[in-house]
């Protein structure tokens, strides 16, 4: 009886471990996806106002009213690096860097800028080629922004 | 705390029991939260997200998530199973393994985060997956030794049960009933504690980060070596106490006979 338990025993945790073995050698999946250079393509409203059918897109000065406490308003081109390490830049060279991480099963993205402040987004979806990201959220609320990046290279 | 079981228990031992442990899970919850940006106590979101994830056909986080389910459900089947395998000779150490087993997992959290956590996803998704695990020891040791009076780890249901037998005791007929006003008691306090741990964690955890783990194993070690003592310490007294007094006893005995064969070869030779 004792043998035939340690035996369903071993073999309980052979099998979780060998579980937990393939889900985690999966897991880094969003952290692969998210690698590479990304476009903001629009902000707008994750709820829309009573009347409006439409979303609406957020302007330029809108984003810096909302988003001033963060840096992403200042920048639509998102370089996400391999080391962890990401580059905020515009066209015009203008750029800003930071540290990249992801949390809770790839769900949270979180920026960690140089002067020691964390900028939290929750990633919405991350594909392919598209990322939508909402910003100015705790962990369980929705977030009130919605942004949404395409991957160019 | 840890030695009586099931029916045998008291309202004391169920209370300290649910204080403590309750305590603990909201700290580690709150630390869970801050750290890694997810609940390790309960598993009620785990189950939305696990069906959202089905829903949206992402297969590789609805692993992970079926993973942490299984290791809380692991958890507490562990516990309850070296608790009912237990006799009664040894049942101060089974209920102690799940504890020690979360010390194990608290200190691991501890050191590792401390020490070797880059904040990679795979990292943070592992060490959730410790925690969740040791709640779930943490529950089902809990649940077990009460006889379900004490569970710890959610709240959902508690604050239903709660709810409830405060309305009973808004009649008098229940009011009277001892059991119910001691049942509701235990429940308000084991909220009470589980806000109070994760007040004090939301407190500490940007001080010290991952050490808050070490905090936690120290005071359970402190628990657990406590009920040790009180388990232990009075066995080796009274075997100490019963030893002496046997020893004196013997010696009385020895004394007894030794005047009794003394007065008997006196008595002997005065007739002689």
């Amino acid at each position: 009886m004792k043998r035939k338990m340690v035996i369903s025993a071993c073999i309980a945790l052979l099998t979780l471990s060998s579980f937990g073995y393939y889900v985690f050698s999966h897991s880094a999946y969003p952290e692969v996806a998210i690698v590479g250079e990304w476009k903001e393509v629009s902000w707008v409203y994750d709820r829309n106002n009573v009347d409006e059918k439409v979303k609406q897109e957020i302007g330029t000065d809108e984003r810096v009213d909302i988003a001033n406490h963060l840096v992403i308003h200042q920048f639509e081109n998102w370089t996400f690096r391999k080391n962890y390490s990401i580059k905020l830049h515009e066209q015009t060279g203008k750029e800003h860097q930071a540290k990249w991480r992801l949390k809770d099963r790839g769900r949270i993205l979180t920026l960690l800028n140089d002067d020691g402040t964390t900028e939290v987004y929750s990633v919405e979806s991350l594909k392919k080629n598209e990322l939508v990201l909402h910003f100015d959220t705790d962990v369980h609320a929705r977030g009130i922004v919605k942004i949404t990046l395409k991957k160019i290279n | 705390m840890l030695r009586r079981f099931s029916n045998s228990r008291t309202f004391q031992d169920n209370l300290r029991l649910g204080v403590f442990t309750a305590i603990i899970a909201g700290m580690v919850n709150v630390a869970s939260l801050v750290l890694f940006y997810s609940f390790t106590s309960n598993l009620t979101g785990h189950f939305a997200i696990l069906a959202q994830e089905i829903a949206d056909g992402k297969w590789f986080q609805m692993l992970v998530v079926v993973f942490w389910i299984l290791l809380f459900f692991s958890g507490s089947f562990l516990s309850n199973n070296l608790i009912i395998n237990s006799t009664k000779k040894n049942a101060f150490v089974s209920h102690s393994i799940p504890m020690v087993l979360e010390i194990l997992c608290f200190v691991f959290v501890g050191i590792y985060g401390q020490f070797f956590y880059t904040e990679t996803l795979t990292q943070t998704e592992i060490l959730v997956s410790v925690l969740l695990f040791s709640m779930g020891l943490q529950n089902g040791l809990t649940a077990s030794i009460s006889n379900f009076q004490v569970k710890t780890t959610h709240l959902t249901g508690l604050t239903t049960d709660l709810a409830i037998h405060l309305s009973m005791l808004t009649k008098k007929k229940y009011r009277m009933n001892a059991q119910l006003v001691e049942k509701t008691k235990l429940m308000a306090a084991i909220m009470g504690s589980y806000l109070i741990g994760g007040i004090f964690s939301g407190l500490i955890i940007h001080y010290v980060q991952f050490q808050v783990f070490y905090f936690i194993s120290a005071a359970m070690l402190g628990v657990l070596t406590y009920d040790f003592a009180k388990t232990y310490i009075p066995f080796f007294v009274n075997k100490k106490k019963h030893e002496t007094t046997l020893k004196l006893n013997l010696e009385k005995i020895q004394d007894t006979i030794k005047n009794t064969t003394k007065k008997g070869s006196v008595l002997s030779e005065s007739k002689n």
